[in-house]
């Protein structure tokens, strides 16, 4: 199943994306369209922990996808921290991975 | 069933009741615990942890204070149950300039009473904590301020009670006193009667309804206090327990009180702690409500607006929960300890409002003296 | 403050169905959805600013929420989205939250349908990264267009899985197994489906299963997830056989290596709002557990509070449009709007098409039953409360202790339930871990003071709430 592993994440069968956003997730900036969530962005930039707990720094990432489990908290600087799954990206978003 | 018969009956599972259970039974005491709920289901589970010196009257109150602290220090090894306990130091923020004579004013009382305690300007201040505003006047810091966990509290008191064969009867509601000849034998339960001519009521709240018809009503009163927390901030985000100013402005000279209508209404003050865990517990309005635990917008904006503007930089910070708990208050804010005189074998241990986390050690230690005595 | 007649909470299928009902009676209809675009969890569209090159492609649900979606914009319908509703009130104010703007409105009618969430099902390791609901991995295929892995096992109960992995084969993933915790095979499914004359559900089921065969996808019943593994994220699951009550055949475990694990063990009612509101629940094992009680204009215990959709018990997106349509009726009934000729009528179809839909939810309902072997796979390490990462061994630990068997005896003691998601991830099972230890039905476990933020809202948002009035 080679194939399957060189699979892009960001799959465009049937679909055009909205115009490229500028966004960064920890100080490098991501690929981004208007009108992702923020976790798609940075599920596609190739990362899948959104933060660690506090103090026990276990890895956590998306979960129930439709913003009712809080796991996949960033903060957005300027903001509240928000959850991904339900924010979409905007230009000039900067995200950090959280360290509770 | 069989009329039960114990040497002390504790009436009241909050960290009063388990702080007296637990002091009379290091003293050899049989004690009988009555819980009508739970461990924590009144004031003492919907509270802070916040454990202030700063905010004593001078006298008798700030002495009770300090001997409590005193025990608190090695309470967690004498339970052998981590309450959390940490020295942290308190600051109270100094808003205006109309708050600073007065906060100068306390200080200087406090210290003359022995109480160490600062005036630091804002940038000295903010050097201690940075999320002070900017535009605050100063703040005073008294070391000897700590916070401590008191869910923690209550349930090492009642462990550590158990364990020297203190009888846990919790879901056990106390209906009424048993009274002969103007002497108190015992209660009347829901289970029936237990004797014992010695019972101590720490029902807070529900002290008064007890012992009213026997004509005695200790001047307790219900006082809702509402309060919030935050989702979890990185430790350190807030280093000491802190008040505002018009707490100290409302107590000794409320005619100056620059507040919003609804915000004298609801008596609001800020007091403030950041948990173990790292959410910030912000608290609080002081409401005559009778019984009433409901959460009101009235009640969270107007500790949220106060927070703010303290702390404007906490902004994008979430509110996850509000609760709110009921405060056994009295006129003076003193507590009432101490054995009954029209009521021989009654001791109240109750009325602690807002202090039944500060002086739960205390106030244990004490009740089991009069313990004694009566004994 | 503004007032309005009519505002629904919920955009899904329920939502769109009475919000479209109401507008083409002429009533004022402000439509609220916490999310960016409307459809809910059954009509996953991509966002505004994608363009699909072809519709239809993406097959009969898909432009079937199109179709509604459409009706909604091109009607006089206010859709406020990206708002969340964090307090309501008895005279049916709702404090709203919207891109960092508090605002109130009051209406005269009120109709909720936020819908439901993915029953959660603790076992060691779930907390993963790579660990999703069936629901997340979907949304972020069919919303997103991202694939949520490349080596997927599927498991849970019940036909979605069935939806989802054959969504997940045809964008390019390798779904390793399919595993089914229930003895029922699909064709038993079908086989009651067909006997109920649901032919469009039947023929959806085949579709998926086809999918699935030709792929040669392994689809093992009575199998589970036991164990997830890995240390930043997953890297393999560990699976078992079951027994009839989902207990695990000892000496069957076998390990996958796999990056996405995906949870699709049925629904639960969200219940918040109508709880805020004081609304009377009911128990119904088969339709969630906890529901909002309605009667049979679906009017809640609350005078002008009504419910639509899978709050009243969980019954799929066919239940869920006709008691949005009756919903509807019955609010515009209540508001005095003129009756126009064949609401009558429109309502006794729709009440027939409800009966209809119902017993196709009775039947997915009573198979998708969850079996107490899942709660043996929790171990004392098992994070239970995902937000306080709180252990299973510390909750049992807290049941019973001092006699106290309440949810929030068990919160004092260990913080469970304390975090941002407010027990929606643990409450289900907590009560469970009670129910078990202490011998008593599951509907005895009362839960915990519904207070407001209904969800998390920022300290700022409070305080403009207040400047604002």
């Amino acid at each position: 199943m080679e194939s399957r592993n060189q699979l892009p994440i960001r799959l465009d069968s049937n679909v055009e994306r909205g115009r490229p956003v500028q966004i960064a997730v920890d100080g490098e900036p991501i690929e981004a369209y208007e009108g992702e969530s923020l976790a798609a962005a940075i599920l596609a930039s190739g990362r899948r922990v959104f933060r660690h707990t506090h103090p026990e720094g276990q890895p956590r990432g998306i979960f129930c996808g439709m913003g009712v489990c809080y796991e996949c908290l960033v903060t957005v600087a300027g903001r509240e921290r928000v959850r991904a799954c339900i924010v979409p990206v905007e230009d000039g978003m900067r995200v950090t991975t959280m360290i509770e | 069933m069989a009329p039960g018969k114990a040497e002390v009956i504790v009436i009241g599972g909050g960290v009063i009741g388990t702080s007296v259970a637990y002091y009379a039974s290091r003293r050899g005491y049989k004690v009988t615990l009555l819980e009508k709920e739970h461990i924590s289901s009144g004031a003492s589970g919907a509270c802070g942890g916040t454990v202030f010196m700063q905010t004593k009257n001078l006298g008798r109150h700030l002495e009770l204070a300090l001997k409590s602290a005193a025990l608190y220090r090695n309470l967690a090894e004498e339970l052998d149950f981590d309450i959390e306990y940490s020295v942290c130091g308190g600051m109270i923020a100094i808003e205006n300039e109309q708050q600073a004579p007065i906060v100068q004013h306390t200080v200087e009382q406090q210290r003359l009473a022995g109480l160490a305690v600062d005036i630091l300007d804002i940038k000295e201040a903010r050097e201690l904590e940075p999320m002070l505003g900017e535009h605050l006047c100063g703040a005073t810091f008294c070391a000897a301020d700590a916070i401590v966990n008191p869910f923690r509290v209550n349930r090492a008191f009642c462990r550590a009670a158990g364990r020297l064969g203190a009888n846990l009867r919790i879901g056990v509601n106390v209906i009424d006193l048993v009274v002969e000849n103007g002497r108190v034998r015992g209660v009347l339960t829901g289970d029936g009667p237990i004797y014992s001519d010695c019972v101590v009521n720490a029902a807070a709240i529900w002290a008064p309804a007890l012992t009213k018809k026997y004509g005695y009503e200790p001047p307790i009163t219900p006082h809702r206090g509402q309060v919030l927390i935050t989702e979890r901030l990185l430790p350190g985000t807030l280093r000491h327990i802190l008040l505002c100013g018009c707490y100290l402005t409302a107590k000794h000279h409320p005619e100056l009180l620059d507040m919003k209508e609804r915000q004298h209404r609801l008596a609001a003050g800020l007091i403030l702690e950041q948990g173990t865990t790292g959410g910030l517990v912000i608290g609080s309005t002081r409401e005559l409500v009778g019984v009433d635990r409901t959460t009101t917008l009235d009640g969270i904006e107007v500790v949220a607006e106060h927070l703010y503007r303290v702390m404007p930089r906490l902004g994008p910070v979430n509110v996850i929960r509000a609760f709110a708990g009921l405060r056994p208050r009295t006129p003076n804010g003193m507590p009432i300890l101490g054995a009954v005189e029209s009521l021989p074998g009654l001791i109240m241990a109750a009325g602690h409002g807002g202090d039944g986390i500060s002086l739960a050690p205390i106030t244990g230690q004490l009740i089991a003296d009069c313990v004694a005595t009566m004994n | 403050m503004r007032e309005v007649e009519l505002v629904i909470v919920g955009g899904g299928p329920a939502g769109l169905s009475a919000a479209l009902e109401a507008s083409q009676a002429g009533t004022e209809v402000v439509l609220i959805d916490e999310y960016s675009t409307l459809g809910g969890q059954f009509y996953k569209q991509v966002p505004d600013s994608f363009r699909l090159r072809n519709s239809k492609a993406e097959g009969e649900q898909y432009v079937e929420g199109v179709e509604l979606i459409e009706r909604v914009k091109n009607s006089k319908i206010e859709f406020l989205p990206n708002t969340l509703v964090w307090s309501v009130f008895p005279d049916r104010t709702l404090g709203l939250y919207r891109e960092g703007c508090t605002e109130e409105v009051r209406t005269r009618k009120l109709i909720l349908a936020p819908g439901a969430q993915e029953v959660p099902v603790p076992f060691p390791g779930w907390t993963l990264p790579g660990v999703m609901m069936g629901g997340a991995a979907q949304s972020l295929l069919v919303r997103q267009r991202i694939l949520p892995g490349r080596r997927v096992v599927m498991a849970g109960v019940g036909p979605l899985q069935l939806k989802v992995a054959s969504q997940l084969l045809e964008a390019g993933a390798a779904v390793l197994e399919i595993l089914e915790a229930s003895n029922h095979p699909p064709v038993s499914m079908e086989n009651a489906l067909r006997s109920m004359g649901h032919w469009g559900k039947m023929r959806e089921g085949m579709r998926y299963w086809m999918t699935i065969k030709k792929a040669r996808i392994p689809f093992r019943h009575s199998h589970v997830p036991v164990r997830a593994l890995g240390k930043e994220q997953l890297d393999a699951v560990v699976v078992a056989q079951v027994d009839a009550e989902w207990r695990v055949v000892p000496g069957t475990e076998r390990t996958l290596e796999a990056d996405t694990l995906c949870l699709s063990y049925g629904f639960l009612p969200s219940l918040q709002l109508t709880r805020n509101f004081g609304c009377r629940l009911e128990f119904k094992p088969q339709a969630g557990g906890w529901v909002t009680w309605h009667d049979a204009d679906q009017q809640t215990s609350v005078e002008g509070v009504y419910v639509a959709g899978e709050v009243g018990g969980i019954g799929g997106a066919d239940v869920a449009i006709e008691e949005g349509l009756i919903a509807a009726l019955a609010a515009i009934r209540a508001l005095g709007k003129a009756g126009t000729n064949g609401n009558a009528k429109k309502e006794r179809e729709a009440r027939k098409r409800l009966a209809h839909a119902s017993k196709f939810a009775e039947v997915a309902g009573s198979m998708m039953h969850l079996k107490p072997g899942l709660l043996d796979l929790i171990t004392e390490d098992t994070i239970i409360c995902r937000c306080e990462s709180v252990s299973a061994g510390r909750i049992m630990d807290a049941i019973g202790a001092e006699n106290d068997f309440t949810l929030r005896g068990v919160k004092i003691q260990t913080r469970a339930g304390m975090g941002p998601c407010q027990g929606r991830m643990c409450g289900f099972v907590i009560s469970r871990l009670i129910a078990r230890k202490q011998g008593v039905p599951l509907d005895s476990i009362l839960m915990d003071t519904p207070r407001f933020p209904v969800k998390p809202i920022p300290l700022k948002a409070l305080v403009d709430y207040a400047e604002n009035k």
